[in-house]
């Protein structure tokens, strides 16, 4: 039982040590409005 | 339409009457299903001319190649959209005969030709891979720069992408491709404890060949004073820190954009690439340039998402997209393809 909790727990710190990224919350991100039109390689038939 | 026909039905019946030199019907078949740019597109294969044309039925497309003056030939795509319209795409073939392209091409090769490989109703997870070109809607494409497996392997490649810039790795290291092909391997392979490893050792070689560097802007990013840095431990430790306060910033530009791609708008949740340039640039610590994979119309997005497009002709199309660093673009046409808004030039007898 002891050792079932050991291997649980470095499961978890294995997942943790991956998550790197400090993403915002979806409440923080802002919504931008931007064109890109000229940025493009080719010219839209549409 | 009249009648309610699957697109297949649409275009075996347009490939029926042009096959059999019916073009009066082709025209008014055609002329009833299409927007008018598409029409006049389709009007460069001079249906009342006699021409020697070249008339396939190549899945999901019509194939029509027309011979014009000299040796040349046009060589035009005819599908059915997501509206359910019919649309002419006039090819602009490089590199290839045109003549060969006509006869041999396959579905595959016209979507090339054209520049996607698959429409986004036909991804699936597993397809996405470095790349990779979607049609997303109408000529909206979206074009996959890389493609993360999940949100480690982004994070490492940031690391390498911004240690490259900031630390001028190309000019540094003297067997710097064979160093850089092994971090590939080493990310393509998921082995990222390894990496971890490399990098530090990629940072320790930096500081034993004592190159010059303006460590000042680490100093100040970090808040250390140069006694910090004078020990190789140490180095490795801020190097390390101070790339992982880059990739901190670079997350804190993440936004919701709402794109302009001319009639298009794109909705994604990301951070643009020309962002990610200006921060690395502010923080080079010797004169460099930044990698030619932050291209100026990337996004990286950073999180798993569903990306939405509007059009006012082909409403909403969605996709789900993996990590991955993407570019915007359209699909490749031929000058002479009749744009949406743009009138064609009309030359009349008139008028000379």
């Amino acid at each position: 039982m002891v050792a079932e909790k050991k291997g649980i727990r470095q499961i978890q710190i294995a997942v943790e040590k991956k998550a790197k990224l400090e993403l915002k919350s979806e409440e923080e991100l802002e919504e931008v409005e931007i064109d890109l039109s000229a940025e493009t390689n080719t010219r839209p038939a549409d | 339409m009249s009648e309610l026909l699957s697109p297949e039905e649409m275009l075996d019946r347009l490939f029926y009457y042009v096959k059999a030199g019916r073009f009066e019907e082709a025209l008014a078949y055609f002329s009833a299903n299409a927007p008018r740019n598409h029409l006049l597109t389709f009007l460069q294969i001079e249906p009342y001319v006699k021409l020697p044309r070249i008339v396939r039925r190549v899945g999901e497309y019509i194939l029509i190649a027309v011979k014009k003056e000299r040796n040349y030939w046009g060589v035009f795509v005819i599908g059915v959209d997501d509206a359910y319209r019919f649309f002419c795409h006039r090819l602009r073939l490089l590199d290839v005969d045109p003549l060969k392209f006509a006869v041999e091409a396959t579905e595959r090769d016209i979507r090339q030709a054209m520049g996607f490989d698959y429409h986004a109703w036909e991804m699936r997870r597993t397809m996405f891979r470095r790349g990779i070109r979607v049609r997303l809607q109408g000529d909206l494409t979206i074009r996959y720069v890389e493609v993360f497996r999940d949100e480690t392997h982004l994070y490492y490649w940031l690391m390498v992408e911004i240690a490259k810039s900031v630390f001028n790795l190309e000019r540094n290291i003297q067997n710097y491709q064979q160093v850089i092909n092994y971090v590939e391997m080493l990310l393509e392979n998921g082995r990222y404890e390894e990496l971890d490893k490399y990098l530090d050792r990629i940072l320790a070689a930096l500081y034993l060949l004592a190159i010059n560097m303006d460590l000042g802007r680490m100093e100040s990013v970090l808040g250390l004073d140069e006694a910090d840095l004078r020990d190789e431990n140490e180095f490795v430790r801020l190097s390390r820190r101070f790339l992982e306060e880059i990739v901190r910033t670079i997350c804190r530009h993440e936004n919701i954009y709402r794109i302009r791609l001319d009639n298009h708008i794109l909705k994604v949740i990301g951070v643009l690439a020309r962002d990610i340039v200006e921060i690395i640039e502010l923080n080079m610590l010797q004169i460099g340039r930044v990698s030619d994979v932050f291209d100026t119309s990337a996004i990286l997005l950073l999180r798993e998402q569903t990306l939405v497009a509007y059009h006012d002709e082909h409403k909403t199309a969605m996709l789900t997209s993996p990590r991955a660093m993407i570019i915007p673009d359209f699909l490749r046409a031929h000058t002479l393809q009749v744009r949406r808004n743009v009138e064609p030039i009309v030359i009349t007898m008139r008028a000379l």
